[in-house]
């Protein structure tokens, strides 16, 4: 029998701001566990995010196998690593004085908008080592910054957010000045006429363009005929100019999932799942892998007290030298919200917070827009490019450029 | 720790120490959690978890604590005590009209351990297997949930209130393809017993069958047209357009915003009623105590189209001038509670389905949805629609997004039915700030609206 022992320690200190003012200070230290048995071809699994022992949980895991859950892949050999790419540590007073010091800076340059919002440091350690000889331990640390802002007109419950996180001491100067840029267009209403205007758009990894990439590059949906890509692997669908990496560790940008869900270490942290418009493969985790006689992609993705899912670590869009300077005139698009794509890869994005942008300005908020197009055409002959630019100056996300169809609400 | 085991910690943890108000949450919590994919079982787990959340405030601010560790926690209280003394500030008298109440509502008690794992997971199978009668489905992943909580809460104000829920849940989300045609569409059933989810061969392929036709339906025509939306979308509309903007937690010190939605004020229709009540038993909002030992509140947000109250937390209550709601709630014991919705609907009213399909001539019926948003613009995202043509519901169609101005919106709602349908889950909830996901229901009767963005 195997055995895997898996553990995550999470430290967090969360100060909550209501109407421009810290409100309250929450301090949160959790531990939460999970024990995976291996045997003659089933799993056994047990977690907890209470103290219990390990001992407790390996018996319930040991008592679980008698629901005969099969396994189709057995668990990853390894040795002892340790990762620690934690940035320089913030006191809880630290804390407090940096949240005191971005509001009343934000407060006092734009004294139209209301703030409210949460700044969380956390500290996470996660553990995994199996009966094979694998012992990894990985260390992070971040600050979040997650600040929601309210024209104190505004009929509205927030009219819209930036947040970044931090690796270190945040650098409050550049934070206030970007969020203090985005307020004052924010302030002058504008209308976009102009339907050929390019779009500049944030890669967030929760946006709906890159969930479309999460879920279509699942191994097992392509390997299912379900993926959109299913018939287009190995194709040129996309422009020359498009690439998409998974990256697993990158400590300059404190990127750190060395091991996996199941705790596979692959042998290179780039992986191209789309390389210059060619669609080259999808991710899988260990049971797809096996199931579809794959070579897992280190894409798994377990939570404590699930079984594991195919996921990216991070997805990034490769540059392609651009900059925001070559753009005279765009549409920066910073929130979209409510639309999806359909399964013929078409979409629509309603546009709930964006900004003209003229020759390097950000010049006014624009009206409700509709962006329509579809995913070959937005990363095919509409794709402008990736550009060097980003939010804010170490983020690892840059701004892409891409022609939409501007449907005016 | 049993529930007495547990009343007696209460008993014996002394919350007055030298605060202005302290108080403690602890959750208790049974779960299973059973997953398919493809046919195949992946992941069958129980899990039993118990922790504590302790409030301290002091000099106008809030300190918090999360914990697992149930043996320290007057050593917990005593440290946040301490830290809130360092803290310069001045209170409001946020606790006046906070009053001594003591009081337990455990309805599930017998309910909780009736059915082992293994019952559940056949049920599960047996339901799954339903899926390989349709060939046209070429992916599914197939979930059994369950969630048993017994909550207590304790504050310095004598504030003892305690409570169980329970709610079963599957879900079989599945692929349909054919040739380059596909739809994804999802099987969903919820009760707080799990005898009702029992049985369910028949609608299961009845949903099926029904989902199969999408797999042809032509895009739509993007346009301005009338739409009639489903007990579920309209809930998701109720939550999203409107319930958010009634957590006063947002007009906290904001004088704009407290004029703007002053109470009396006309917002929409005035066939228009939208309420909130979390002492609904048998949907995942049920909430009879709120996690700051509130009692829940039949609210009207919306009354007959004017602005009728709000939802409230202590301290919000207290900066509104108004009583709280039981509405400050937070996901789990890691979190502290902020006001939040819990079972948000809109009221019934007297027309029949029949007749609001009738009143369109060309027009959507929107079915089911994968989600919604509301900033400003509000949007849903359907999974099934209909075309209605001459006052009938006609074929499926395809629409990527429906989109509208809220308050807009709001004023063009021109019919409501006479059944209302409230939908509860226990997987995805609604998110504000950190804490996702919370459990809510949400719910109405089918609601026309008489124009919306349709693309």
């Amino acid at each position: 029998m195997d055995k895997e022992y898996f553990r995550i320690k999470t430290d967090e200190t969360g100060i909550s701001i209501t109407n421009s003012k810290i409100d309250s200070v929450r301090n949160r230290k959790m531990e939460r566990t999970s024990v995976r048995v291996f045997d003659k071809g089933y799993i056994g699994i047990s977690s907890s995010m209470s103290s219990e022992e390990r001992e407790i949980l390996e018996k319930k895991a040991i008592y679980s196998l008698s629901m005969s859950v099969p396994v189709p892949f057995s668990l990853p050999s390894g040795n002892k690593r340790t990762w620690d790419v934690s940035g320089t540590q913030i006191t809880d007073e630290n804390l407090l004085e940096i949240t005191d010091e971005i509001l009343y800076n934000l407060c006092k340059r734009n004294p139209y908008f209301i703030f409210s919002g949460v700044v969380i440091k956390s500290k996470t350690d996660k553990h995994l080592e199996n009966s094979l000889g694998a012992e990894y331990m990985v260390r992070t640390s971040n600050l979040l910054l997650n600040i929601m802002f309210k024209h104190k007109k505004s009929p509205s419950i927030i009219d819209g957010f930036l947040g970044n996180v931090y690796y270190g001491i945040p650098d409050i100067e550049e934070f206030v000045l970007k969020y203090s840029m985005h307020l004052e267009a924010f302030n002058n209403k504008v209308n976009i006429d102009d339907e050929a205007i390019p779009v500049i758009f944030w890669p967030d990894q929760d946006s709906t363009i890159m969930s479309f990439f999460i879920r279509h590059l699942n191994g097992e949906l392509i390997e299912l005929n379900s993926s959109y890509f299913s018939s287009k692997m190995n194709t040129n669908i996309f422009s020359e100019k498009f690439s998409l990496y998974d990256i697993n560790y990158d400590p300059d940008h404190h990127i750190a999932n060395p091991f996996d869900g199941d705790g596979f270490v692959r042998k290179k942290h780039l992986l191209p799942l789309i390389e210059d418009g060619v669609v080259l493969r999808g991710m899988y985790d260990m049971r797809r892998a096996a199931m579809y006689k794959k070579e897992p992609t280190g894409t798994s993705l377990r939570k404590y007290n699930k079984s594991s899912e195919i996921s990216p670590n991070y997805l990034f869009i490769k540059e392609t030298g651009l900059s925001i300077k070559n753009f005279k005139r765009a549409l920066f698009v910073l929130i979209t919200s409510g639309g999806d794509f359909q399964d013929d890869g078409s979409v629509s994005l309603p546009v709930q917070l964006g900004y003209l942008y003229e020759n390097g300005n950000l010049i006014g908020r624009v009206q409700e827009l509709i962006l329509n197009n579809t995913i070959e055409k937005m990363f095919g002959l509409d794709y402008i490019g990736s550009l060097r630019e980003s939010m804010f100056k170490d983020d690892f996300e840059k701004f892409f450029a891409v022609k939409m169809k501007i449907q005016k609400e | 720790m049993d529930k007495n085991e547990i009343i007696k910690l209460l008993d014996e943890t002394d919350l007055n120490r030298g605060s202005e108000y302290s108080d403690i949450r602890i959750e208790k919590t049974y779960s299973t959690s059973i997953s398919m994919s493809n046919h195949n079982t992946t992941n069958v787990i129980e899990e039993t978890n118990i922790g504590a959340f302790i409030r301290v405030y002091n000099k106008g601010r809030w300190f918090y604590k999360s914990t697992s560790f149930l043996d320290k926690l007057q050593r917990e209280i005593d440290s946040l005590c301490s830290i809130s003394k360092t803290h310069n500030g001045k209170s409001p008298p946020l606790f006046d009209s906070v009053n001594p109440l003591s009081s337990e509502r455990f309805l599930y008690e017998s309910k909780s351990n009736n059915t082992t794992a293994k019952e559940k997971h056949s049920l599960l199978k047996s339901y799954d297997e339903i899926t390989k009668e349709f060939p046209k489905i070429k992916i599914t992943e197939s979930i059994y949930i369950d969630k048993k909580s017994e909550t207590y809460f304790a504050s310095s104000k004598n504030v003892r209130t305690s409570y169980d829920f329970l709610g079963h849940e599957i879900r079989i989300n599945y692929r349909l393809s054919d040739n380059d045609k596909n739809f994804n569409d999802v099987y969903f059933c919820y009760s707080d017993d799990f005898a009702n989810i029992l049985s369910k061969e028949e609608e299961i392929k009845e949903e099926i069958s029904e989902s199969e036709k999408f797999l042809y339906a032509e895009q739509c025509k993007a346009g301005v047209f009338p739409l009639i939306l489903s007990p579920s979308a309209a809930g998701v509309f109720a939550h999203e357009s409107f319930g958010h903007k009634s957590e006063s937690d947002f007009m906290l010190g904001d004088e704009n915003m407290k004029k703007e939605w002053s109470l009396g004020k006309r917002v929409g229709s005035d066939i228009l009623s939208i309420i909130d009540y979390g002492d609904i038993p048998g949907n995942s909002g049920y909430v009879p105590f709120d996690d700051e030992g509130s009692k829940s509140n039949k609210t009207y947000l919306i009354k007959n189209g004017i602005l009728s109250g709000r939802l409230h937390s202590i301290s919000t209550a207290y900066d509104l001038g108004e009583k709280t709601t039981g509405n400050g709630r937070a996901i789990n014991f890691e979190y502290q509670p902020i006001v939040r919705m819990t079972n948000t609907f809109i009221e019934k009213g007297d027309v029949s389905f029949d007749s609001l399909v009738s009143s369109i001539e060309n027009g959507y019926f929107i079915k089911s949805i994968k989600h919604g948003s509301g900033l400003s613009t509000f949007t849903i995202a359907p999974l099934r629609a209909y075309r209605i043509i001459s006052g009938k519901i006609a074929e499926p169609i395809k629409i990527n997004v429906i989109t509208g101005t809220i308050f807009q919106t709001l004023n063009d709602i021109e019919g409501v039915s006479d059944e209302v349908e409230l939908k509860s889950s226990l997987m995805g909830g609604c998110g504000k700030n950190e804490q996702f996901p919370l459990r809510v229901s949400f719910g109405g009767p089918f609601v026309f609206v008489k124009k919306m963005n349709v693309s």
